[in-house]
């Protein structure tokens, strides 16, 4: 497949799942899953996974997993593509509805639409979650690090890097096991 | 708003959402309304508030949505532009010298593990995210079965999203509508 056709496949995915991004780019994490592993096949599902935790351990918005996608299939220029794509149709929108807001906020239609959205965000991030676990999983212990993970970000307010930080060194210590 | 501070201009506001997407890691919500809150004053709390919640309703990351909205109250569209390239350009740079650094030793069996036990970590850390926001919400039982139904559409059955979202949004939003009353 040559370069270009590569970045017109980048921006058509990803400024799709940037208008159906709804409740973040962490609910359409299955949609993404679907495309990039099964429908265009740039990558195995454990790649993509891994991709992902190294986008959670760098600094920025979550959703720079994209950028990374778009490295891993088309370079500098993928990651330029999938960056804009992913963020440009949605952008637009915003920016059309912060105009809205003002003059529409305290509107009972309004205060109904975002009461009855968040519990659909909600299924849907916390469904992302199992399904990028179910993704990289490898070994029986993976599924203990996942849970325990869960357990301490939901019951603590430790930042998050440390439990990345830790579960990076279980990890070494697995590979000795 | 208090009337006497000057509106931030399109520097201050590239930097401020540069801070924040540099401090962010494993998320930028907690830092993005530390910084805008509490130590720049662009916005008070309820106002951070509504904004995150029509960020979080339209489609998008909502830390870019929210980047929009605040850029585009203080200067119009070049505004939303300079907090657009604030919160993406300096992590995607950042980001970019990541990937190279993947490229090189990311093949490497310990460096597999060690990403792999990350991964099902981040993993964990979403399903946490969403347990929070569980726990914040005053839950009235129809609206915990919209979000059951759109948690067992993904995980359980496989559904594509889109259709997810297109079915039971309608119906959070009516139910909510109801309660209202």
């Amino acid at each position: 497949m040559n370069p270009s056709d590569r970045l017109i496949d980048l921006a058509e995915v990803f400024a799709v799942l940037s208008l159906i991004a709804i409740g973040g780019a962490n609910a359409v994490l299955p949609d993404m899953h679907r495309q990039v592993v099964e429908v265009h096949d740039w990558m195995s599902g454990q790649e993509l996974a891994r991709l992902f935790a190294v986008a959670q351990a760098s600094p920025g918005p979550n959703m720079l997993v994209v950028a990374l996608i778009g490295w891993h299939v088309a370079g500098p220029l993928g990651l330029l593509t999938a960056t804009i794509a992913m963020c440009g149709p949605s952008s637009l929108l915003a920016y059309l509805a912060g105009h809205l807001r003002e003059r529409l906020s305290g509107a009972r239609l309004v205060r109904a639409a975002q009461a009855g959205m968040v519990p659909v965000a909600v299924g849907l991030v916390i469904a992302s979650g199992v399904i990028m676990a179910d993704a990289a999983f490898t070994q029986a212990g993976d599924l203990l690090i996942f849970v325990a993970a869960a357990v301490v970000a939901t019951a603590t307010r430790l930042n998050p890097l440390w439990i990345l930080a830790t579960a990076a060194l279980v990890g070494l210590v697995m590979a000795f096991v | 708003m208090s009337g006497a501070r000057p509106p931030p201009g399109h520097g201050e506001l590239f930097l401020g959402f540069a801070k924040m997407g540099l401090s962010g890691f494993g998320g930028v919500l907690a830092f993005a309304r530390q910084i805008m809150v509490e130590e720049r004053k662009w916005l008070d709390d309820r106002e951070f508030a509504e904004m995150l919640a029509l960020g979080q309703i339209l489609p998008g990351p909502n830390v870019v949505n929210l980047s929009v909205f605040v850029g585009a109250r203080f200067r119009g569209p070049s505004g939303a532009l300079a907090s657009l390239g604030g919160i993406l350009l300096p992590p995607v740079c950042v980001i970019a010298l990541v990937a190279l650094v993947y490229d090189a030793i990311g093949s490497h069996p310990l460096v597999q593990s060690a990403i792999g036990a990350v991964a099902m970590a981040a993993a964990g850390l979403i399903v946490a995210m969403g347990a929070k926001i569980v726990a914040r919400l005053p839950w009235r039982w129809p609206l915990a079965l919209v979000a059951a139904a759109a948690f067992a559409g993904v995980a359980v059955f496989g559904l594509k999203l889109v259709w997810i979202v297109l079915a039971l949004a309608p119906v959070g939003v009516a139910i909510a509508w109801m309660q209202a009353e």
